[in-house]
């Protein structure tokens, strides 16, 4: 194995999906040298790319004004956690949103606030097929701005993304007052390839011939509201749906599925976001081992197939994601930290909501599962002791796994916790 | 009130084989079965046309019978059958005399076995253990138990039988030494209808004993429950036994896309839902790992368990013979009713046959059996199935036999009907639109025993909301209450193997059920 010239960093951000990129962008905006090293699909890409800093359901009725109690219970039990380094929730949300929109807007994603406030942030990423099937994230908004509120599902044969079959038998064919009528075309151009994944779809959909056969297609419907899978990359999409509302004149857009498009996308945004303010992104590479000088993680030994590096730095963020993410192991019926250097466990909690049947029980056992933190976020080592300049994020820790955690606006929240103390330790 | 002449109770392998046998023989029948066809004991065991080798030192009788109906039922239904072969093996500290008894009664019983170098054996299956001592070679092999249920059912309406799912036996009214009178509700609608059968015959299984009970009968029954865990993945090309005293964990048995092992035995107290637990689970894996030390690091995919209604006054579990009894309760003071309990997938045929037997005797019917040498179904001329990948047609045609024809016609109608709906198992999305308007078909549970689709390692992942977009409103029960019930029914099979990568798996799957459709799994 090829040995590569050592490097220092001030930070080094282990994972590279929404909680690591947000963190790595935040510290590289204060101009730390930050590296982020991650191998694999995220969960961030497999998901819908919502994100919502904070659900809707935590909000109080009156615009702009916290529910903290709500919040409290919702992010818990990181609550007590931020609040032990003299942090508010009320203080970081409005900063950390802001940075969040700055960052990302740059980048070609568009946010959307929906008429919530400005709290409730929704990215265009995830969009608003997730809605209609489950109100958890609403798409009110779109659908009052319909002026003839008749929708059209127009599946593209081959494409998954969006079936309006199984839309309808879903969410029945009216959804909000909404008439919602099913039907799918085949775009000839694409052939006779059976199925595609979003992102073939995407490519194949970046030939004119196919957007105008998509185009034919649309118009040929006589609902004026048109939802379609997604089809567009990031970089595509704003000029991508405005093409098609001009050339058909309906309101066209789009509607996402779990495994889709939307969160290559959000994930591509961050990625991209990360980049631009100056973090190294370290892909395909994963970390061998951990060194350590007494409380203090010092190194990380960090491996391609065919060559190593070793990685100095002064903190450590570590957002190496949930079970499904492949940040935590599975051995046997246990759940473990594949480096083996960090506590993982549960943290002490009430009996939950999910343990009404032993399907919840058991899934909301192994999302609560996963690396334990104290004041700071900062990690425990195996002894149970905090490591002082090692810093948790994301799903990867304990209770903050989706769905039984609260989602991307959840782990992003602990993102920007961790970063705030990784600068300050490095 | 409707009459008819018999009325069967039970719609597994041995109730369907004889409503097949009787209507062959021009007898008017009604059969009745409260769940799906195939889905109590018929539908959880572990798939093996046994070649009677197992049974040869205790019970020569049920290993003659399995020996026989092995040669029939390789005749009139090979494609319910993959003809995989099997091996004894014996490990250290197995009984050396018990293998040379075996080796010298299934000579006797007319069972083939012959014994083959351990290096013949290492050749044939090379993820033994070093460790073999012996190995014995038998002509077993793997059944797909839903195929050979459906296929009967199919050959006994053909015949002119009516054949009903999801109808459950409510009450009879026995008058003057006879059942006079039946009432049956359909199980889904909660509808009511009632008959006046001239006879009655039990093939309930497990529920053998509830339904003479409500004749004020008392069968000698004695249920059994055995544990069955399915591997991913085929570890052998054959079916592995352990050859020794039939005892838990000593058989693998390759089938489809998974290899099953098997089996635990367990009394019952009387009449309950069995679950395999996880002890049992680990109990399998670690037992059958003395033959296949790479089960060990094998995946888990599901377990399940099942009742074996055995036919036995004194032994139990293991010690009780694996034959099977047909009772005439003439003797009882009810004339019209024949129960039939034990015996084994293997030997359904015969079982039906002796069933039907007693039946026409009853009827004064002298007509002969024919099912012995007439093919479960007719050959159809098959269909060329331009842009499917043969592996495919052949998955087809081992689930479907000559009703695969029908079935790739539904494929090749709709355009969409080539796509791939379950990727585990390679169902075609035009499979389950075949059966999706089936009278039989009331659950997505019963279009996964139709075609697979949610049998293989996911266990049901994207393949569950693929069925639902084909069979739309078409269920007795709203969408997404179906498909919350079948993942629900597929769970208890799941969470007794819920470890490593299964465990990531299905973390994944209610990421996507329970997080984005907010589906609730796992029952109330």
């Amino acid at each position: 194995m090829r040995e590569l010239r050592p490097a220092t960093v001030d930070v080094l951000v282990i994972g590279h999906g929404a909680s690591g990129l947000f963190a790595a962008a935040a510290l590289a905006a204060e101009n730390k040298t930050v590296a982020v090293v991650g191998s694999g699909i995220t969960a961030t890409s497999l998901s819908t790319g919502c994100v919502s800093i904070i659900r809707d359901d935590i909000f109080k009725k009156e615009k702009g004004r916290i529910d903290l109690e709500a919040l409290a219970s919702s992010v818990h039990p990181f609550n007590d956690i931020i609040e032990q380094s003299s942090m508010t929730l009320e203080a970081l949300l409005p900063e950390m949103s802001s940075f969040f929109v700055r960052s990302l807007s740059d980048q070609g994603l568009e946010m959307t606030d929906d008429a919530f406030n400005f709290f409730d942030l929704l990215t265009n990423a995830g969009t608003a097929y997730t809605c209609s099937i489950a109100p958890f994230y609403t798409v009110a908004g779109r659908m009052d701005a319909m002026e003839d509120s008749s929708l059209a599902l127009l599946g593209i044969l081959g494409h998954r993304d969006l079936d309006p079959d199984l839309m309808v038998t879903m969410a029945g064919r009216e959804v909000g007052g909404t008439k919602v009528r099913p039907y799918w075309t085949a775009i000839p151009s694409l052939g006779k390839r059976r199925e595609m994944t979003a992102l073939e779809a995407a490519f194949a959909f970046s030939r004119p011939a196919l957007r105008e056969e998509l185009i034919e297609a649309i118009k040929e419907l006589k609902e004026p509201n048109v939802a379609i899978p997604p089809i567009f990359r990031l970089t595509d999409y704003q000029r991508g749906m405005a093409k098609l509302c001009s050339a058909t004149g309906k309101n066209v857009f789009e509607l996402v599925t779990p495994l889709s498009l939307p969160g290559l996308r959000l994930q591509e945004a961050m990625s991209r976001s990360a980049g631009a303010q100056g973090a190294r992104l370290l892909r395909n590479r994963t970390v061998k081992k951990l060194e350590w000088k007494g409380r203090r993680v010092t190194s990380a030994i960090l491996e391609t197939r065919t060559r190593q590096q070793k990685i100095s730095f002064n903190s450590l963020v570590l957002a190496t994601g949930d079970l499904v993410g492949g940040g935590l192991m599975a051995q046997g019926a246990e759940v473990r930290d594949p480096l083996d250097a960090f506590k993982v466990g549960k943290f002490p909690s009430d009996e939950h909501v999910y343990r009404a049947n032993s399907y919840m029980a058991k899934m909301h056992d192994m999302t609560e599962t996963g690396f334990l933190v104290t004041h700071g976020m900062r990690l425990l080592a195996r002894d149970g002791t905090a490591v002082d300049n090692a810093f948790g994020a994301g799903a990867a820790l304990a209770s903050f796994s989706f769905p039984t955690g609260v989602g991307l606006g959840g782990s992003l929240l602990t993102a920007w916790v961790a970063a705030q103390h990784a600068k300050e330790v490095s | 009130m409707a009459r008819i002449e018999v009325l069967i109770i039970g719609g597994g392998a041995t109730g369907t084989g004889i409503a097949r046998d009787l209507a062959m023989r021009g007898v008017e029948v009604m059969l009745l079965e409260q769940k799906d066809f195939g889905s109590g004991a018929s539908g959880s065991n572990h798939g093996v046309l046994h070649s009677g080798a197992r049974y040869v030192v205790k019970d020569p009788e049920s290993a003659r019978q399995c020996a026989t109906e092995n040669k029939v039922l390789r005749n009139i239904a090979p494609y319910c059958l993959e003809e995989c072969g099997g091996l004894y093996l014996s490990l250290p500290g197995d009984d050396d005399v018990y293998a040379d008894k075996m080796l010298k009664s299934a000579n006797a019983q007319g069972v083939q076995a012959r014994e083959i170098t351990v290096k013949e054996a290492i050749a044939r299956e090379p993820a033994l253990s070093p460790e073999v001592l012996r190995a014995v070679e038998v002509n077993a092999a793997s059944v797909d138990a839903f195929a050979l249920v459906l296929g009967n059912v199919e050959s006994a309406r053909q015949a002119g039988a009516e054949l009903l799912n999801y109808h459950r036996v409510e009450a009879f009214k026995v008058s003057r030494g006879s059942v006079d009178e039946v009432t049956y509700r359909d199980t889904i609608t909660g509808e009511v209808d009632k008959i006046r059968p001239e006879v009655v015959v039990n093939a309930a299984g497990a529920w053998a004993g509830r339904m003479a009970q409500m004749a004020s009968l008392k069968l000698p029954l004695k249920n059994d429950k055995g544990t069955m865990v399915v591997m991913d993945g085929r570890i052998t090309k054959g079916l592995i036994n352990r050859l020794r005293v039939p005892a838990d964990g000593d058989i693998i048995v390759p089938n489809h896309s998974a290899s099953i092992i098997g089996t635990t035995s367990a009394t019952l107290a009387g009449l309950q839902e069995v679950r395999a637990t996880r002890d049992e689970v680990r109990s399998l894996i670690e037992e059958t790992s003395k033959l296949l030390p790479g089960l060990k690091k094998a995946r888990a995919v599901r377990a399940y368990a099942g009742i074996r209604p055995l036919s036995s006054e004194s032994s139990d579990g293991r010690q009780a013979g694996r034959g099977f009894q047909v009772l005439d309760h003439g003797g009882q003071q009810v004339d019209n009713m024949v129960s039939v309990i034990g015996g084994k997938l293997t030997t359904y045929r015969l079982m039906a046959e002796v069933t039907a037997d007693i039946v026409c005797g009853k009827l004064g019917n002298s007509a002969n059996c024919r099912t012995a040498s007439e093919p479960l179904l007719a050959e159809a001329a098959q269909i060329e199935m331009e842009g499917v990948p043969d592996f495919i047609v052949g998955r087809m045609r081992r689930k479907y036999g000559p009703r695969q024809a029908e079935v790739a016609a539904t494929c090749l109608e709709d355009v969409r009907g080539r796509e791939l709906l379950c990727s585990c198992e390679q169902v075609l999305r035009g499979e389950v639109e075949h059966f999706a308007d089936h009278q039989d078909v009331r659950g997505l549970s019963d279009l996964m025993r139709r075609t697979r689709m949610g049998m293989g390692f996911c266990q049901s992942g994207l393949c569950a909301l693929q069925t639902l977009s084909v069979v739309g409103d078409g269920l007795p029960q709203a969408a997404k209450q179906a498909v919350e019930e079948f993942l629900s029914e597929r769970w208890k099979g799941i969470e007794p193997v819920l470890e490593g990568e299964q465990l990531r798996q299905e973390a994944f799957k209610s990421y996507l059920y329970s997080g984005t459709y907010r589906l609730r799994l796992g029952g109330s």
